[in-house]
Order: C-alpha cells, then sequence, then structure tokens
C-alpha cells in the first residue's frame, strides 16, 4: 500500500506540509522528558516538562512561561503554547486557565488580570501585583473546574444614556456584581466584579426595541478570559434611535459564565526573568 | 543568557500520519516560544549572503479565525563563519530572509552556521492608562507612552488628543479606546501619530482612563541557535 502522493496532501503545501509534519513529530519530544518536580500536594505531579521549559497543561497543548517580568508597575508574566504530537494546531484549542498565582518565598499573589488575543494563538499575559525579588518565582495556573451557565434579562422603558448599577446575579453559591452598565449612543461600558467564584466572564447583547444595539467584547474572535473583574466596552452594532423616539424599551440580555469550583493546578516552569 | 534547546525531528519521524512525512524533512528546527525557524535555503553571490527561513507556529490555534500573522520576529542574527561571526537580519517582519554583508575573502563556502540573537516574540496586551492635564503622561509598556496633547471641549463632545510615543515603531501594535460611558466606541488604530477620542457627556473627567489592547513585542533574551545543516 502506498501513501498519499505530494499531490494528494490534504494542505496542497508541499514544502509547508511537509515542514508542519516534522514540526509536529519535533514537539511530541516535548512532552515525554522527565517528570516536573513538585513540593506542592495542589500541583498535579504527573505534568511532564521538556528540554524546552514547556509543561503539559492537557493532553494536546503544553505552557511555557517565557518571561516574567518585573518593573514598577508590577509584574507581568508571558506565556505560551504549544502542541504536542501529531495534533493539528488548526484544530486544537488554546487551553484556558482560570487563574495564576505567583509565589516567591512565601508570598503569593492572585493574579490581577489575564488577557489572550486572536493574532497570538495560545499566548497569555497575566498581571500580578509587584510582588518580591530576588527570590526564585513558582507559577500555578488552575484549570477551570465546574462550570454553571447563567442567563439574565433587565428590561428598562428608558431614553440614552441608560444605566444599570450594582446588578447581583447569583450562581448557586457565586455572586457577580454587575458594577456598573451604561448605554449611550455610542454604545455603552460596563464593569463587573465576581465576589465568590474562581472567575468569571460575561458577555452582554443589547437591543433597543428589538433591534440589535450594542454588544460586549472588543470585535474579534477570541473568547474573552477568565477574570475575576473586567471593564468592558460596549460596541454599537447598531443605530442609534433618534430622541424624538424616547424612552425605548431597552432589553439587556446578559450571559454569565462562572468557575465555580478550581480544578487542576500545574506549576508552569518560568524561562527568564527580568528588571530590577 | 538562556538558550532554548533545539528540538530534533528526524528520529521520530516515523510516528507521524503518512500524509505529514516529507521524504526530505528539514534539516533543522530552532523552536523559539510557539514558534519554529526553520532555514529552507542560503542565497546571495559575492559577499552578499541571506538565509531564507520560514517562521512556522505550532501554537493552538483552533476557532481563531484571524490567526496567522507572525508572532516572531526574530530580527537580530549572527552568521558564524570560519573567519569570525557577522551580524545582519531580515528588512522587516515579513521578510523571511536574513541579510549579511560578507567581509572580504569569505564567501557563502565558509559559513558554518547561524544564530537568532534576542528575538521578538509577540505577546496579547490589554493594559488600563490614565491621562490628565496633571498628570500628562502615561507608560503604556516599556519603551511606548501616551502623551496627552490637547483637550478640545465644544457643545456637547469634547475632542481628547494624545501621541503614542514608542522607542521602537514596531510596538505600535495595538488600539486605543476610552474607557468609561461616553467616549465614542470606534477603536483608533495605533499608528504612532497623534490619536484623537471623541467624549460626548456632561463633564469629561478629570483623570480619563484609556485601555490599550493588541500586540506587546516582548525581547526573549538569548542566543538560539540555528543549524544550516543540509542547505
Amino acid at each position: 500500500m502506498s501513501g498519499p502522493t505530494t499531490e494528494e496532501m490534504p494542505w496542497k503545501l508541499p514544502v509547508s506540509a511537509a515542514i508542519l509534519g516534522a514540526l509536529v513529530t519535533a514537539v511530541y519530544v516535548i512532552f515525554t522528558i522527565v517528570n516536573a518536580p513538585t513540593e506542592d500536594p495542589d500541583v498535579t505531579a504527573d505534568s511532564s516538562i521538556s528540554p524546552s521549559g514547556y509543561v503539559a497543561a492537557s493532553g494536546e497543548v503544553g505552557m511555557r512561561a517565557d518571561v516574567l517580568r518585573r518593573d514598577g508597575q508590577g509584574t507581568t508574566v508571558f506565556v505560551s503554547s504549544v502542541v504536542s504530537s501529531g495534533v493539528d494546531p488548526g484544530t486544537t484549542a488554546p487551553v484556558e486557565v482560570a487563574s495564576w498565582e505567583l509565589s516567591s518565598a512565601g508570598d503569593g499573589a492572585s493574579m490581577i488580570g489575564q488577557s489572550v488575543a486572536s493574532a497570538t494563538p495560545g499566548a497569555v499575559t497575566v498581571e500580578f501585583i509587584p510582588i518580591s525579588d530576588g527570590k526564585p518565582h513558582v507559577l500555578t495556573a488552575t484549570l477551570p473546574g465546574p462550570i454553571e451557565e447563567v442567563d439574565d434579562v433587565v428590561t428598562m422603558l428608558a431614553g440614552l444614556p441608560a444605566a444599570i448599577t450594582d446588578h447581583r446575579i447569583e450562581v448557586g453559591d457565586h455572586v457577580i456584581v454587575v458594577d456598573d452598565l451604561v448605554i449611550d449612543e455610542q454604545g455603552g461600558w460596563m464593569r463587573w466584579h465576581l465576589e465568590s467564584g474562581v472567575a468569571a466572564r460575561l458577555d452582554v447583547v443589547v437591543s433597543i426595541d428589538g433591534l440589535a444595539f450594542s454588544v460586549s467584547g472588543d470585535g474579534s474572535d477570541t473568547e474573552p478570559p477568565w477574570n475575576q473583574r473586567r471593564s468592558t466596552q460596549l460596541l454599537r452594532v447598531g443605530s442609534a434611535p433618534s430622541e424624538s423616539d424616547s424612552p425605548f424599551n431597552i432589553i439587556v440580555e446578559l450571559y454569565l459564565s462562572v468557575v465555580t469550583a478550581p480544578g487542576d493546578s500545574i506549576e508552569i516552569p518560568i524561562g527568564s526573568v527580568v528588571g530590577p | 543568557m538562556r538558550v532554548i534547546e533545539e528540538v530534533r525531528a528526524e528520529d521520530d519521524a516515523t510516528s507521524l500520519p503518512a500524509e505529514n512525512v516529507s521524504s526530505t524533512p528539514p534539516s533543522s528546527e530552532t523552536l523559539i516560544a510557539s514558534s519554529f525557524v526553520v532555514p529552507t535555503a542560503i542565497v546571495g553571490t559575492g559577499s552578499s549572503v541571506g538565509i531564507e527561513y520560514e517562521i512556522l507556529s505550532v501554537a493552538p490555534t483552533a476557532s481563531l479565525e484571524s490567526a496567522g500573522a507572525p508572532t516572531l520576529y526574530p530580527r537580530s542574527w549572527t552568521l558564524v563563519t570560519e573567519g569570525g561571526t557577522v551580524d545582519g537580519g531580515p528588512a522587516d517582519l515579513g521578510a523571511g530572509v536574513a541579510l549579511f554583508e560578507l567581509p572580504d575573502g569569505t564567501d557563502a563556502g565558509s559559513i558554518l552556521g547561524a544564530e537568532i540573537v534576542d528575538p521578538l516574540v509577540a505577546y496579547p496586551l490589554d493594559v488600563l492608562f490614565d491621562l490628565s492635564e496633571e498628570s500628562p503622561s502615561a507608560v503604556i509598556a516599556p519603551g511606548v507612552r501616551a502623551q496627552l496633547v490637547s483637550i478640545s471641549r465644544g457643545g456637547e463632545a469634547t475632542v481628547v488628543q494624545f501621541a503614542l510615543i514608542a522607542v521602537d515603531p514596531i510596538d505600535l501594535a495595538f488600539t486605543v479606546e476610552g474607557v468609561g460611558p461616553g467616549w465614542s466606541s470606534g477603536q483608533i488604530p495605533a499608528s504612532g501619530s497623534t490619536v484623537e477620542l471623541l467624549w460626548v457627556g456632561d463633564e469629561l473627567p478629570d483623570v480619563m482612563t484609556f485601555r490599550a489592547a493588541g500586540i506587546e513585542w516582548v525581547q526573549l533574551e538569548g542566543v538560539y541557535p540555528v543549524s544550516l545543516e543540509g542547505l
């Protein structure tokens, strides 16, 4: 039995396909080297780490903190991801991390926030408060455990701008608070925080008189990362109603996901530390 | 100085599905963050030499429609020759060829290898920064800052102008928007020139908060060997 010819290769790019094939094999080496040492009972012990420093965050994806940067404003960690053996990167989703913790000789800091972008697949930038310098750092990623999803609807008969303040949404034992949600002619703005729970994300769709008006997010194709607080601009997607039409029937649909318990924790190797 | 070890593929090539296996695998790959640099040819004549390369990402990209732009910029290269080392690099992010001017008496036949030095890797950028008339300058990222230029009030609308200033122009790879109610929701591409954002509302806040979102290029300090074997 003969294999497919070059012309039959699915990617139609013989050189690139060949190279990518070799590369996928190369990454296979990554997850099969040595067991990562750990003294933290909450950190999974079966993670494997490669010479290049990637640790298995799932069966298909490895993660590594390439750089930890300290400056006067805080501590920032830059994380990258790679796929594992025989896996097509194009069909593999990045690993989502619910929360990050950075510890250093007894001092620990939970993340202020994490960000992702469609232009940098698998990469995560995590912000922390300034932490002690001159000591080894340990970065721990906590994957999402159980996730609960709740939809909530707020209806208002109002003109623009319209606002919702301190709106609480209960998800089981957890509460997310929409501190401010303002709808104006430009679109709007929202700020929320999680009172309890590991992490959350919140999407919003606003319609006015039955017509789509604005949505949350930045318009990219990337799902927002898990966070514990967030401020988000609401992008206007429809025409602003004229003033003569007010008051309007405004419907705010809130789509909430909450990580209600932590999942596995993984110690992520840190490549280099820069800064004072 | 940190060196990421090169991971070779040849030994495991038989474990791949047949359709992914080439009869002539690349001679080497250099892994930097989630991208491989794969040299494909040495080109040029006389003293001008180029190393053509491809950058191939092994980052997971499922459901990311806009993925595909390079997230690695191997900007600085060192060519190792029998007569010493020569610095060079690509002309820009998308060039795909690192260029070198060899010293007199040296030709392509004397090339022993190459190294990538302190490459730039793209990571997400999403930061808030404040500007006010009292504090008209704010750091967005190392080497990048915003400088308030003017506030023009007229009727219900106020135009806020500020400049984005970067030591390295490649770092202006983000958009800026106002944070909070009242700001025009349009995101302004950062081009290095003055940015204008429109405020509509009663009273412009004394302290204005903005979000910069996009890409931050971070230098990975280190030397990454690139094998030219077989080229």
